[in-house]
Formats: structure tokens, sequence, C-alpha cells
């Protein structure tokens, strides 16, 4: 209905040509319904609409939904005027039909100050020259605000690794200084033994031998989870699994530490079935896992304590189970779950010499073989590690 | 069957995932690209309650600048607030303290839930329940896990919002 529209005066036209911006307004009734518009609301806010007169505001501008009561104060007075800033509308872009983001200002306020309950004027302002500029500029102040949080947890991060390998190294080199000094006594015994024109007691000498021989295996295994960890880190770490019976492992290790324990006056025992246990799996790398496990739990026992293996099947289960269980002083519940971490050290293993780099590898290295760990432990009671491994079927065995 | 019509808010750090909650609960979608928010961008979509419809009409705010009269205008209305915080970046759960502090001073009492959004995030999350626990409580509001890329939680968010309305009214 084009008697809706107020006739486009000079002054008006020239007030918009004037400011170039687009901006067109509508005057409503006090049940917000459109009676009027200036000559271009059209071109603004419905490019399609005719007959605008008498229609509720809100149904051209569902924007509006839900302020009702606002509008109300306009009409009583109670409020000077509401404004709407850069609402998004997605119009259709004429040329190609498209549909593109505009950004309006809308305002309301009292058509007559002096009596609001008349009606409100209802202005309207493309505003996307403005919105798009702002628009660039939040998006680079968001961005940049966001890279430079990255970069604080980045650098956060380096910190705490930074920290954690001087840690490393410091307790690393301790951890190999032991050895080396055992080993610097006893040469020094063996060359003072020989100085002496005496004749020699070979066993002496032997005995010394195989202390020394303890100490460079264990500098050994510590050196191999140095390097294992540089493995796993680079996701390199690779397992060459063959049929293979765990009894073996179990009496090679036993052997191995048999006389770590008693110059310790500590205890190993051992148990292994009569029937093999063959798994799929590299010989060296479970002689490892066990080599962490037993020296885990002499560097915790105390003189006179005992570590014990067990090694058995469950054929139900098609599982061979390996178990290492001390009588040491235990770990608390709350720590159990940590154990398996990087660099994880107990608040009570602080006391103790280690990388806390054992654990980790372990862990590794029977995920690598298909097999599941845990750590069974009360405070006082002992601790004991599982290890399930798949057992090899007996056509596996032989194929 | 009857129809009712509710003003919902999102309220919100900035590129805590406001717009994509919204495009996915509307539209249906995700995008990965950021593109801030200029002023308001309103979406609606109806959803079915047991004995009516509700129409919501969703307002999409502008999130990380510091609350103003602006973002009071366009909370006038309110009947719902989604407060969005991003599960990777713990400082936009103080965002949100900030925004229930100046609801109560210019005295809306719109029913409010969190949206833990990002959730999908797992290697990055920064944020554990126990913290969400503590900011429901401080901003007595229930709070739940949302992706706008997965769409995990995200009706839930607004159904929730739908109940608490009901519940409000009754």
């Amino acid at each position: 209905m084009k008697d809706s529209k107020l006739p486009p005066n000079l002054i008006e036209k020239r007030v918009v040509e004037h400011l170039g911006t687009r901006f067109a307004y509508a005057l409503l009734d006090p049940q917000f319904k459109i009676k009027s518009t200036s000559f271009n609301f059209n071109e603004l806010a419905a490019p399609e609409g005719e007959g605008l007169q008498g229609m509720p505001l809100a149904d051209l501008f569902p924007e509006l939904i839900g302020l009702e009561e606002s509008m109300g104060e306009l009409l009583s007075g109670d409020l000077e005027a509401l404004n709407l800033d850069a609402v998004n509308r997605l119009v259709q872009n004429g040329s190609e039909g498209e549909e593109v983001v505009q950004y309006f200002n809308f305002t309301l306020f009292p058509a007559d100050r002096r009596r609001p309950g008349e009606g409100l004027i209802f202005l309207i302002e493309e505003v996307s020259d403005q919105a798009n500029l702002r628009q660039d500029l939040v998006q680079e102040r968001n961005q940049l605000r966001l890279t430079q949080g990255e970069l604080a947890r980045a650098n956060r991060e380096l910190q705490r690794l930074d920290q954690i390998k001087t840690l490393f190294l410091s307790m690393a080199a301790h951890d190999m200084r032991t050895p080396l000094s055992v080993i610097s006594g006893y040469i020094e015994l063996i060359q003072d033994m020989i100085r002496d024109d005496e004749p020699q007691d070979k066993s002496l000498i032997n005995r010394d031998l195989t202390i020394m021989q303890d100490q460079v295996h264990w500098l050994n295994r510590l050196i191999l989870n140095v390097l294992d960890l540089n493995l796993i880190e680079n996701e390199l770490l690779v397992v060459d699994r063959q049929p293979f019976d765990m009894r073996l492992a179990v009496e090679q290790v036993a052997r191995s530490t048999q006389n770590m324990f008693k110059n310790a006056r500590q205890h190993l025992s051992y148990h292994v079935p009569t029937a093999d246990v063959f798994v799929l799996a590299e010989s060296d790398r479970i002689k490892q896992v066990l080599f962490n496990l037993v020296g885990n739990s002499f560097k915790f026992i105390s003189r006179g304590g005992r570590v014990h293996i067990d090694l058995r099947s469950d054929i139900d289960r098609q599982k061979a189970i390996l178990a290492i269980e001390d009588d040491g002083p235990g770990i608390d519940k709350a720590y159990q779950k940590h154990l398996f971490k990087l660099h994880y050290r107990t608040p009570e293993s602080n006391e103790v010499q280690g990388t806390g780099l054992g654990l980790y590898i372990v862990k590794k290295l029977v995920d690598q073989h298909e097999g599941t760990i845990w750590v069974e432990s009360e405070v006082g009671q002992g601790t004991r590690f599982v290890i399930e491994l798949p057992l090899l079927s007996n056509l596996q065995k032989v194929s | 069957m009857k129809t009712v019509q509710r003003k919902i808010c999102l309220l919100g750090d900035f590129s805590v995932g406001k717009t994509s909650l919204v495009r996915q609960f509307v539209e249906g979608r995700f995008d990965d690209r950021y593109l801030s928010t200029i002023g308001v961008k309103i979406s609606r979509r109806q959803i079915s309650r047991p004995d009516y419809l509700l129409n919501l009409l969703i307002w999409d705010l502008a999130g990380g600048d510091d609350y103003d009269d602006v973002t009071s205008g366009y909370l006038r209305g309110a009947a719902g607030i989604l407060m969005v915080c991003d599960l990777t970046r713990p400082l936009t759960l103080h965002t949100l303290r900030k925004y229930r502090k100046q609801l109560d001073e210019i005295k809306l009492d719109p029913v409010v839930v969190i949206a833990a959004n990002k959730v999908d995030l797992v290697a990055e999350r920064a944020v554990d329940d126990s913290l969400l626990e503590e900011l429901s409580q401080q901003i007595n509001a229930p709070y739940l896990l949302s992706s706008a890329k997965t769409g995990e939680g995200v009706a839930a968010a607004f159904d929730q919002i739908a109940g608490l309305l009901e519940k409000k009214k009754s």
C-alpha cells in the first residue's frame, strides 16, 4: 500500500544523500504496528514488501521478539531509547542472488517525547562498511590473543620439559656414579692384590670380578633405558617377536641378579612351571622388562628383604602370567595409577635412586607385546607387579 | 498444539564456539574456520516439548569484549542464557563468572545453563570436572559437556534450558 509511505520531501532526500549512509524509518502505533514509513524503507527493510501499513513490526523484524516489555517502557516514557547495535541479517545479493551478511543498527524511541504513548519511531541504519572494518580488527585481535595463549602454553610446557630433562640428567648421572664407584673400588682392590708378591686366591679375585660384572650390567641397563626412551619418544620402538619360552627369561634374570641380592644381604627366589610357557616375544625385551621390575623391587626392599618371581600359565584364559612381588614398603593407592608415567616418582621414592624411566619403558614394552601390566600394593604390605601376555597355542609353536 | 516463543542468548569469551554451537543446533553442520562475530546474529529453531512447540529465538552475541551497555541491550527480554566456555582455555571460565555478576547487577534473572565446549579436543583439555562443578556452584547453573564439532551435548543444552523454563514457570 503505497499510501503508507511518507512523501519523499526534498530535505529528507538531501539528508540521506549528505550523510551517505543507508537509513530509513517507520512510524509505529501503540500496538507496534507500522503506521507509515520513510520513502526508502522498503529498500532497506523489506525489498519485496508491499502493504506494510498495519503490519506488526516484529513480523518484519523477528529480532524484536522478546523486546515487547522494553518497547512498552518506551511508550510509557520509562525508557528513552532502545538500541540494537550491528544486527547481522542475511540479505540477497541483487545481481548474483546469493545471500550475504549485512549489519544494521536498530533504534526505537518515542515519536513524541511529550506524549510517548502516541507511538514509536523505528530507525534502521545499514552499517555494513563500519561493521566489516570492525570485524577485521576484532578478528585480528582475537587471533592474536589465541596465538598469545598458545605461545604461553607452549612456553610453560617447554619449561616443564626442561626441568624434567635437568632432573633426569642429574638422576641419571647419580645412578651411573654408584656402579662406577663400586667398579673403581674393586679395581683398586684387585690392583693391590696383584701388587702383593704373595700367591693370590683366585676365588677372591673371581668374586670381585663377578661383582664388577654385575655393576657393568647395571650400568648397561641404565644406558639401554635411556636409548629406549629416545626410540619410544620418536615412535621407533619395535619388537621382533618370535616363539619364546618365558621360563628361560626368568631363570636367566634370576641367575644374573642373584649376586647383587646376595651382596646386599637380600633374597631373590623364583618359581617356574614344569611345562613350557611359550609366548610370541622378543626374548631380550622380556628379559629387560624383568630386569627393570626386579631391579625396581631391589631398590625398595630393606636389608634382609625378599623378592620373588612367579611364572605360570592360565590355560583357560590362554595367558602367561608373570608376577614380581616384594616385601618392600608398598605404594599408596593414590600414586599407583601414575606409576607407569614418564619420569613419575612417588614422594617416597625420592629417597631412592632412579630416573623414573624404568616402569614407563616396561609398560611400553608390554604394550608392544599386546600384554597388560598392573600393580597390586598396600602400604606396609609389599608390592606385586603382574604382567599378562597371550600364550602361544601348540599350533603356533610348531609353525 | 500451542506454540511458545522464547529468546535465548549465548554468552561467553571469544572463540569458545558460540556461533558453532548455534550452527550445529540450527543447521546441523560444523565449520572449522574461526570467524569472529560482530554484534548479534539471530537464528530460530523449533523444538517439541511434551505439551507444546517451543520456538527458540537464539541470539548469538559477540564475545570477548568487556560486558557493556550494548550487551545489556541485547539481553533485554531473554528468557534463557547459554553460557559457553572452552575446555581447552581455563580463562574462559573466569569470563562466565564476570557475566554472571553483571547479569545480577542489571537484575536479569533468566535461566542459565553452562556448555563446556570442545569436549572432542581430548588431548588439549585443560579444565577438569572439579573446576566445572566449582563454576556451576558459583554461578548457580548446571553444566554439561558439549562439542559443536560432533554435536555432543548441543541439543541437550537447549533442552535443558527449555526444561528449566518450564520448571521456573510452574
